[in-house]
């Protein structure tokens, strides 16, 4: 946990820094008061210092634990997030129902390791079942594909 | 008198078909949200809003109001029966509910949640209903100055409610800031901090934002461990309190409605707070403290009275003074402006419609949860039987449909996953996202204030200091900060020991 901890304070050292510098580009003061730069300076600094002070501080008993105990948990963490991914990349172009029968069978049954029978049955069910509760119903435009929905 | 008949045209706007038709949506989602373990009123505000945007601006604040109460009735239900809180105000009702269950007094800990929530949520409606009006004439004096001093005292004590490492806390205010500034500069049209990109001209979306650090997170922390919860499955009987719980209990809800209604109030407070303090005040007055923990019905009593209790607090300074005091409200401000009503104190005189009606709503969804908690509960405890590894494919489809419809474009689901990693790796490593939402959603308001303040003062910032107002707000401000420092920052070194917050502990 040490190392992702000090990971994130030095990334907020480094950001705090970054936004100061912007901030100065902007431009701080003008003649009629305070210019763009200002606030983002203000706020560039308070990160910076924050990030310091977790950098400079004690480490503790719980720095000891690592970030993931072991390797299951940041598979399905990065499964989730990858899915999540894949549709946003096919979604414009596959339309939403047909990406996201795909993302739900796939969660259900490499993280969850569900029955593929009822699992596809789900999958296509809840997809539908929103495709046309958001975008027939309530109609608020969901993206369509080749095949019209 | 002005008042009563402000409230009684309040109740014409809410007691229409349309309405209540979304008061009862609100209420039932609300319940819903809290009963199911996995998804706070914070993420399914953030995934509902973009649905809300369609509906006149009563409905939909009426609507949204009503999930932020219900969950907090909804949530005791699963702390009584699982022993898993439905959302984070609740964690404290598990304690006594559940042992209450155990011994087989599920039903008298369940009622007295509801009855409990019903008693303090119409006092503390009440208490708004006169407070509200009183505070927007003192409002009605405020100048940028005073709203930059407000601004700047909600910051602080944020830092004081926050129960992690207020060094972190003070970073996610910072980084809220920061992000809210991101885009076109509203006042000269510079670009700041979009690299050239025009989906970022416009700034970060704040539901994309929100979405994807409530949202998106919450299902990635729930999905490393799900858990496999027993659900209790006796037959629940006597939902009607007993003359004994009674007696034990009224105290301990009178005072919880008090607690609840003043922490809510406060920046940075709110139920979570509301619900821990009292459980400790109900501990330390009773005569045999040890029976907490053991089934005190007064432990369940006084906690779920204090986070109802808190949700009418928290609308004062957001209906009065058009400031959020906690991230929900911060939601429920966001939903105002993007329907293009301008909070603030005008909004009692310019839209009386949305403030009395959205008054006026809070007792009625108040009644509507009542018939909806003890009678529905029967429905409520099979909907826990769904197995959350089913409901999560569904809510991260939801992410991603309430993201995709604020604009139609992509780039906002990219936000959301960006935010939902980041989220994660924070919460995992102590960091409490609210202060960071809080931040973003007052800081264009801030800035607002802040420039003008300093325009008006030809950018001498003893402004700040000789109107009276402000320099009372600027002083107290101060003064907390002085202690905060002489009694040493907490950097924070053990936050991460914390059980990072998931099915198996508080959001």
């Amino acid at each position: 946990m040490h190392r992702a901890e000090t990971a994130i304070s030095a990334l907020w050292t480094l950001l705090g820094i970054g936004i100061t510098a912007d901030a100065v580009q902007l431009g701080i003061w003008e003649p009629a008061g305070p210019a763009s730069g200002f606030v983002p300076l203000l706020a560039g600094v308070v990160i910076g210092i924050g990030g310091i002070a977790l950098l400079l501080r004690r480490p503790s008993r719980a720095d000891g634990r690592r970030f993931w105990e072991s390797g299951a948990p940041a598979l399905r963490v990065g499964a989730v997030l990858g899915a999540l991914a894949v549709i946003a990349v096919l979604m414009d172009r596959l339309g939403f129902v047909l990406t996201a029968i795909p993302m739900m069978v796939f969660l259900l049954t490499v993280i969850e390791r569900q029955r593929w029978t009822w699992v596809i049955g789900l999958a296509i069910g809840a997809s539908v079942g929103l495709y046309w509760l958001f975008d027939r119903v309530l109609e608020m435009s969901l993206p369509k594909g080749p095949l019209g929905f | 008198m002005d008042v009563l008949n402000a409230l009684a045209a309040g109740f014409g706007v809410i007691l229409t078909p349309a309405n209540l038709y979304y008061c009862f949506l609100g209420s039932l989602v609300g319940t819903l949200v809290g009963v199911l373990p996995g998804i706070g009123p914070l993420a399914a505000l953030s995934l509902l809003l973009p649905f809300t945007f369609t509906l006149p601006p009563v409905a939909s604040l009426v609507m949204l109001a009503a999930i932020f109460y219900g969950a907090m009735y909804g949530g005791s239900t699963t702390s009584i029966l699982v022993n898993i809180p439905g959302e984070a105000a609740s964690v404290v009702t598990c304690l006594d509910g559940h042992a209450m269950a155990r011994q087989g007094r599920a039903g008298a800990a369940l009622g007295m949640a509801a009855i409990g929530s019903f008693i303090a949520g119409t006092v503390s409606n009440l208490a708004l209903t006169v407070a509200s009006p009183v505070l927007v004439a003192v409002a009605l004096r405020f100048g940028p100055p005073e709203y930059f001093a407000i601004m700047m005292l909600g910051f602080v004590t944020t830092l004081y409610m926050i129960s992690g490492s207020r060094v972190k806390a003070m970073i996610m205010l910072g980084a809220g800031v920061f992000l809210s500034t991101v885009g076109m500069d509203v006042v000269n049209g510079a670009e700041r901090f979009t690299f050239g990109s025009v989906n970022l001209s416009g700034g970060f979306d704040l539901v994309a934002v929100v979405m994807g650090l409530f949202g998106v997170s919450e299902i990635l922390l729930n999905v490393e461990h799900l858990a496999r919860a027993d659900v209790f499955t006796r037959a629940i009987r006597g939902l009607l309190p007993t003359l004994r719980d009674w007696i034990d209990s009224w105290a301990a809800i009178l005072r919880g409605s008090v607690v609840g209604f003043g922490l809510g109030v406060l920046p940075g407070g709110g139920p979570v707070t509301a619900s821990f303090l009292s459980y400790a005040m109900e501990r330390r007055l009773a005569r045999r403290p040890e029976r907490f923990g053991q089934g005190a019905i007064e432990g369940v009593a006084g906690p779920e009275a204090a986070n109802n209790a808190a949700v009418a607090g928290s609308m004062i300074p957001l209906l009065s003074l058009g400031l959020p005091s906690n991230a929900v409200t911060a939601l429920l401000l966001g939903a105002l402006i993007i329907h293009g009503v301008q909070p603030g104190p005008m909004l009692m005189t310019q839209h009386p419609e949305i403030f009395w009606g959205v008054i006026a709503s809070l007792y009625v969804g108040n009644v509507m949860l009542l018939v909806l908690n003890l009678p529905l509960i029967g429905l409520w405890v099979q909907l826990l039987r769904v197995p959350y590894r089913i409901l999560f494919p569904c809510i991260l489809l939801l992410t991603v449909i309430g993201t995709y419809s604020i604009n139609h474009n992509v780039f906002d689901v990219w936000v959301m996953i960006a935010f939902g990693l980041a989220g994660y790796v924070l919460r995992r490593l102590g960091y409490e996202l609210a202060p960071l939402v809080l931040a973003m959603v007052l800081g264009p308001l801030l800035e607002q204030a802040l420039r003008q303040s300093l325009i008006m003062s030809g950018g001498t910032p003893a402004i700040f200091l000789t109107r009276p107002i402000a320099a009372s707000l600027v002083s107290v401000a101060a003064v907390l900060v002085a202690v905060l420092v002489l009694r040493g920052v907490r950097v924070g070194p053990t936050d991460a020991a914390a059980p990072h917050p998931t099915l198996e502990g508080s959001r």
